[in-house]
């Protein structure tokens, strides 16, 4: 991997949240707690490439895209676009990087406001950002960025409103008002998880497309192991707020070393009713992240944990090429899981 | 292998009155579901799936009405019962449904346990007492600690309000239970746990279950007969190892297209192009012809009937034997 093409590097990145203490709390002096939603997480993405950031829902895998797009500003940590801490900003220094660093959010019936029309969704942020002068070359912009998404003939949708488009052309707007501000990365949170699946491969065919088009990176959040490793290039796991795993996607959904990655894959069900049967491989559901687990956070749900899991934070170690873990046990975890050794917890699966 | 059927649909066709029109939300659904069976329904957003369900249970929106067919559940025809024969003698006892999000319609104000029992009590006018203790079994059944029916819905998980949501249904041992996507918004290991509690529910009290979703994997897990829906009806049924290893509709096909399957090497989906049609003004013929790459001038013009292409699989296709051909030839 050449890290010369490294677009966007994260160090460290932390973001807590305080948590708002009841009234009878605050009248018994409790004292102001935090949500460790992003706890110490490294990564970068290089040009070109998707990234995938993979978790349950509170692994803190959206709180990183919406720091990384310094939506919110990080608590610590380093955000660095081609060398540059954005975290470090503020203000018009900071608005000059806003359009190499653009966003597709999840829910394209929430995301585009109703009373604009497409061409004023789109242009918006040519205007706010000063790259056009006159109306006439926003329009052709927009036309130019309507075709890339392929809603064509974009005569056709410019002057549209949302509720006249389908799910899918609406995401493909919100695309297109991403690129027409020339990004170097694209930042998608589960782009397609409010699409009907025969629509989602268009939406991500065409992310994949202008991808390859205009070698710009993407990092990719989601839920949807399936879909990050046909989408993806590289992905990490991500569990109450650290990454634990990442590895190429393929790689990662074939080889998992972690015991966390493990239960995840084993919990796919798969498209085969001959196939095998989804297991569900750790305990419980995940915690609050307001008071982490001790030492590998995991260890309260894992099959295989140990006194030292409790007490020791594993580092995240490159274990063999491109491939990364954070567990202290991660050959035997993978040992055990590829003999199929590792037993079930819930009731027994029916045979 | 012959099991006794324990519900019968025949014909059903349940339209819904608009200002604009009539939308045709089931437009001629049949089938048969037998005892300890698991039958998926998989169709995507708007195709009428959950309309199914919602006319199977006698549920219906003011401007809802059955227009034709029948629903026999243990040899009682529904569509001639009134509302209050079915409340008192169908719905719950025979018949019980996990509606699709119910698990944020617990009420936050009451403990999960008292809930539970105060639907037992209405259906069967035990004491508080025996409801309350029959909850607790309910829960332990379903793998919640029977110690937490004393606890508010926002004490409980995701996974365990649907599991106590499952628990309420399962309160007058019905026969039939219909779950409308069981597990979105659940995470994925929650996801497996709750499959294989009602899978384990089937098992053990031969309960037959009807699954409503989008994800063709999951029901692939679960179902032992499969029916593809698409604009209100049914496209193509069949064992769910036939349909999913031999799938015979171009909708069939290119959903399984579409959708990624983790086990697979590296694939780039394909999507199906167009979208799903409005039921207010189906497209004439085969209501799939205008995304369908196989579509002629006979789509356009003639609906296909479902029809027996192997003995127990049945699809509605002009041209089911081409593709048939077609895929035999491209592997």
């Amino acid at each position: 991997m050449s890290s010369g093409d490294k677009v966007l590097e994260v160090k460290g990145l932390t973001k807590f949240f305080p948590v708002r203490l009841s009234f009878s709390e605050s009248l018994r002096g409790g004292k102001a707690r935090v949500v460790h939603a992003v706890d110490g997480v490294d990564f970068f993405v290089n040009r070109g490439e998707i990234f995938g950031l993979a978790g349950e829902s509170g692994s803190g895998k959206t709180t990183v895209l919406r720091t990384v797009l310094m939506l919110t500003p990080p608590t610590s940590g380093e955000i660095l676009y081609e060398g540059v801490d954005l975290a470090k900003l503020e203000g018009s220094e900071l608005k000059k990087y806003r359009p190499k660093l653009q966003v597709v959010f999840q829910d394209p019936y929430e995301s585009v406001n109703p009373r604009m029309t497409v061409y004023e969704i789109v242009s918006e942020g040519l205007f706010v950002n000063n790259m056009v002068s006159s109306e006439e070359e926003a329009l052709e912009k927009v036309n130019r960025a309507l075709k890339e998404v392929q809603l064509v003939p974009p005569q056709e949708y410019v002057f549209r409103y949302p509720h006249e488009l389908s799910g899918g052309q609406r995401q493909r707007v919100a695309m297109a008002r991403a690129l027409i501000l020339d990004p170097e990365i694209i930042m998608a949170d589960e782009p397609v998880s409010m699409l009907d699946v025969s629509i989602r491969a268009e939406v991500l065919n065409l992310l994949l497309e202008v991808k390859e088009k205009r070698k710009i990176a993407v990092v990719f959040v989601t839920h949807d192991l399936a879909l990050a490793k046909d989408v993806c290039d590289r992905l990490a796991i991500m569990y109450l707020g650290v990454i634990i795993e990442f590895a190429k996607a393929d790689e990662l959904t074939t080889k998992p070393y972690h015991p966390y990655t493990q239960a995840l894959i084993a919990a796919v069900p798969v498209p085969d009713p001959a196939g095998q049967k989804v297991k569900v491989l750790a305990k419980g559901e995940i915690p609050t992240n307001v008071s982490p687990p001790s030492g590998c956070r995991f260890h309260t749900r894992c099959p295989i944990a140990e006194q030292m899991c409790s007490e020791n934070v594993p580092p995240l170690e490159e274990v063999s090429r491109s491939h990364w873990v954070a567990c202290h046990f991660w050959g035997e975890a993978f040992e055990k899981f590829s003999k199929g050794e590792l037993t079930p917890v819930d009731v027994q699966a029916p045979g | 292998m012959t099991k006794l059927a324990v519900l019968e649909v025949a014909g059903l066709k349940m339209y819904y009155g608009v200002e604009s029109g009539v939308v045709r939300a089931v437009d001629g659904i049949s089938f048969t579901l037998k005892e300890g069976q698991v039958l998926g329904i998989v169709g995507e957003s708007g195709c009428g799936k959950s309309s199914l369900a919602l006319a199977i249970m006698k549920l219906l929106p003011s401007n809802g009405k059955i227009i034709e067919g029948t629903i026999a559940i243990a040899g009682v025809e529904l569509t001639q019962l009134n509302d209050a024969q079915i409340r008192r003698k169908i719905r719950w006892k025979k018949i019980a449904m996990v509606p699709q999000g119910a698990m944020n319609s617990l009420n936050p104000v009451f403990r999960v346990g008292d809930q539970i029992s105060e639907a037992i009590q209405i259906h069967t006018g035990i004491s508080k007492k025996m409801a309350l203790s029959q909850a607790k079994t309910l829960l332990e059944l379903v793998g919640v600690d029977s110690s937490r029916a004393r606890y508010y819905p926002h004490e409980f998980s995701g996974g365990m309000k649907q599991r106590a949501i499952i628990a309420m249904s399962l309160a007058l041992t019905p026969s039939v239970l219909i779950a409308d996507e069981p597990t979105t918004a659940l995470d994925v290991i929650v996801q497996a746990g709750i499959i294989n509690l009602l899978l384990n529910l089937r098992k053990e009290y031969k309960m037959s279950i009807i699954l409503i979703s989008h994800d063709l994997a999951l029901v692939a897990q679960m179902s032992d007969v499969v029916a593809i829906m698409y604009a209100g009806k049914f496209v193509e049924r069949g064992a769910s190892l036939e349909v999913y290893s031999n799938p015979l509709h171009p909708y069939t096909l290119g959903l399984v297209g579409a959708f990624a399957d983790i086990r697979a090497a590296r694939e780039r989906l394909i999507s199906i192009p167009g979208s799903p049609p409005d039921l207010l003004d189906p497209p004439t013929g085969c209501r799939f012809n205008p995304r369908c790459p196989n579509a002629s001038d006979i789509c356009r013009e003639k609906e296909p009937e479902l029809e027996v292409a192997f003995p127990g699989h049945w699809v509605a296709c002009h041209f089911w034997q081409e593709i048939r051909e077609q895929r035999s030839k491209s592997v």
